[in-house]
């Protein structure tokens, strides 16, 4: 009986969680006869792919911010990587105390509200060329994606078995080798999280972003631009294509995101 | 030759001394133990040799090469983990497989290898298996496997056997003493198993507190312990070690405390003569305390303990005072009753109140 209350209680968390997300897509697919009507029902009633398709062929309009978009969320998630992997794993290196004020300090920057940077950043990109480029952004964004994936991944790193590294290093292996042959393949679980979390936070980043775009906006730029016109169904087939990378990336990477990628390699 | 040299060896992290002043050469094809309790430095010595971590004083040579200095991979040392430390992502004969592929050895030479090394180590069926989905004792012999493929100069075992349960642990312990009369390679060996040391060691280093207590062979290291140290540490069940007094009546030496006196038999040599009213510690073993109805010292037996074949008799001296005595012939004793026995002085060790022996 317990069991069941808990469960009754989850689901309906669930549901009180997925409905705006319900709505959004409805609202994406039906027609506006079936939006503006005296009483919507909560069911599709007028099922249309006229707003995608509206969407999809207003050419520039909506490819820039897509490509400004994916190429800027790709960039910046595989230069968080490429930053945030061995600055991890070094981290990971010391001992608890030391981890911890690292770690601390790495948040520091994120203690900053991003509004209240975002102008001087803006600022110095004016002046040195970077404004209104993809390269700008990526940099921009980095500020808010690095400490969060450096989180996640000294976490990784730590939990990683020590002997295994060092099995490798006495098995020939120098320690560079050591790391990209048998710590990196081995923490891609954790490395491919922490990938798709920065790919999402760039993804989705609205302020940096209305602060360093003008003339070449992203599409969480592009979607605020419908909503302040009142574009309802612009605005949710928006927020739709918006949100359909990450639960792709995320479908795509799972099999490297699995508990037990360790077991058997030590007796814990 | 792979003589294994360690000179003034010492390792500190951050103010603490893991290992102080180490001092020790291993001769080739010796199968070397070092013993000690947990935190004891054992484990960093090994580091320091496969060179996972460098010493902060002091320089290792294996043969007449100081490699001091030396990254790990290219020792040619191979190491044997507590936990195994199998590559989970790679079959068992890919885990095999993988310092030879480091090291370049070609493909044919590595199947031939292997499958030499897993026909006498038993585990032919499981190449294809991954880690996971073998025993703790397979695991232990893949990765046992692993270091006899690369076939190196030195051996280096972490606690190989003390993941597994105790059946499975003397029968590796045979094999590992099979494997090293076929090898004749120099091993490092590192437990806490006291056993362990005294079964497979033809040389057992004790080490307490980061310095070296004792160098020996096993059955000096029972029969002639340095210090109290190793005499407390090694025997099972443990020594009986005594806190008295040294004290001098007319030309008689005798060890007293509360009621409890021993007269000392043997002749007064000068190192005694210092100790006269100081602390001494008595050691003897559990074998070497006999009850006779004529003993010179009177006990009260407390309980009896029996293992197997062997009885042991706790009795009670003083009120501070118990020792542990091996019952001799099956004699029958009863608790709370009070029994005389005899201390065979030829079986007692003395130490200082530093703990060092003194030599009778």
């Amino acid at each position: 009986m317990r069991q069941f209350c808990i469960f009754g209680i989850l689901i309906l968390l669930g549901l009180l969680l997925l409905f705006p997300l319900y709505v959004m897509l409805k609202i994406s697919m039906s027609s506006p006869s079936d939006i503006f009507s005296s009483h919507p029902s909560y069911l599709i009633r007028d099922f249309t792919l006229g707003h995608f398709s509206n969407v999809f062929s207003s050419g520039s309009n909506f490819l820039y911010p897509l490509k400004k978009s994916l190429i800027t969320a790709s960039l910046a998630s595989l230069a968080a990587l490429l930053f945030s992997v061995p600055a991890a794993y070094a981290i990971s290196k010391f001992n608890y105390r030391i981890r911890y004020i690292l770690i601390i300090a790495i948040f520091i920057t994120r203690m900053i509200p991003e509004v209240s940077i975002a102008l001087p950043v803006a600022i110095a990109f004016i002046k040195i060329g970077l404004f209104d480029t993809v390269a700008g952004l990526v940099m921009a964004h980095l500020i808010r994606i690095l400490p969060v994936s450096c989180f996640i991944l000294v976490g990784v790193f730590s939990g990683f078995p020590e002997e295994l590294e060092k099995q490798a290093r006495i098995d020939g292996c120098s320690r560079m080798r050591a790391i990209t042959k048998v710590v990196l393949p081995l923490s891609l679980g954790g490395i491919t999280v922490a990938g798709i979390f920065s790919f999402l936070l760039s993804w989705d980043e609205f302020i940096f972003a209305s602060y360093l775009c003008l003339a070449r906006p992203t599409m969480p730029l592009k979607m605020y631009y419908y909503i302040s016109r009142g574009d309802l169904f612009y605005s949710s087939t928006y927020a739709v294509i918006i949100t359909l990378p990450v639960l792709l990336l995320s479908f795509i990477f799972q099999r490297y995101i699995r508990p037990g990628y360790l077991s058997g390699a030590i007796k814990g | 030759m792979a003589v294994l040299r360690l000179e003034n060896i010492s390792k500190r992290f951050g103010k603490l001394w893991a290992l102080s002043d180490i001092n020790l050469e291993i001769p080739d094809g010796r199968f070397c133990v070092i013993l000690g309790p947990s935190g004891c430095g054992k484990s960093t010595l090994l580091n320091l040799i496969a060179g996972l971590e460098e010493p902060t004083t002091g320089r290792i040579y294996l043969g007449d090469k100081d490699i001091t200095k030396l990254a790990s991979h290219k020792r040619d040392i191979a190491m044997v983990f507590q936990n195994y430390a199998l590559y989970p992502h790679l079959s068992v004969f890919e885990n095999m497989a993988f310092g030879l592929r480091v090291k370049g050895f070609n493909d044919d030479e590595i199947r031939s290898r292997i499958e030499r090394v897993s026909r006498i180590l038993n585990i032919e069926d499981k190449l294809n298996s991954f880690p996971k989905e073998l025993s703790g004792g397979q695991r232990q012999r893949v990765a046992t496997g692993r270091a006899i493929a690369r076939e190196p100069r030195l051996f280096l075992f972490d606690e190989p056997l003390s993941n597994l349960d105790a059946r499975l642990r003397i029968e590796l312990r045979a094999e590992f003493i099979k494997l090293h009369r076929q090898l004749k390679r120099t091993v490092v060996y590192v437990t806490h198993d006291q056993v362990e040391a005294m079964v497979l060691g033809e040389m057992v280093v004790v080490i307490n507190d980061g310095c070296i207590q004792q160098i020996s062979d096993p059955i000096e290291l029972y029969q002639n312990p340095r210090n109290l140290f190793v005499a407390k540490f090694i025997g099972i069940p443990p020594m009986n070690i005594i806190e008295l007094r040294l004290i001098r009546e007319d030309k008689e030496l005798s060890l007293e405390m509360d009621n409890f006196k021993l007269r000392l038999t043997c002749e007064v040599n000068k190192r005694l003569n210092e100790l006269i009213n100081k602390k001494v510690y008595l050691g003897v073993r559990p074998s070497g305390i006999e009850l006779s109805s004529d003993g010179q010292n009177e006990a009260e037996i407390m309980f009896i303990e029996t293992i197997g074949e062997d009885s042991f008799v706790h009795l009670r001296l003083s009120p501070t005072i118990e020792i542990n005595v091996r019952l001799r012939d099956r004699m029958v004793v009863k608790t709370g009753k009070s029994v005389r026995f005899n201390i065979d002085f030829s079986r007692v060790y003395l130490f200082d109140e530093h703990g060092d022996r003194i030599y009778l």
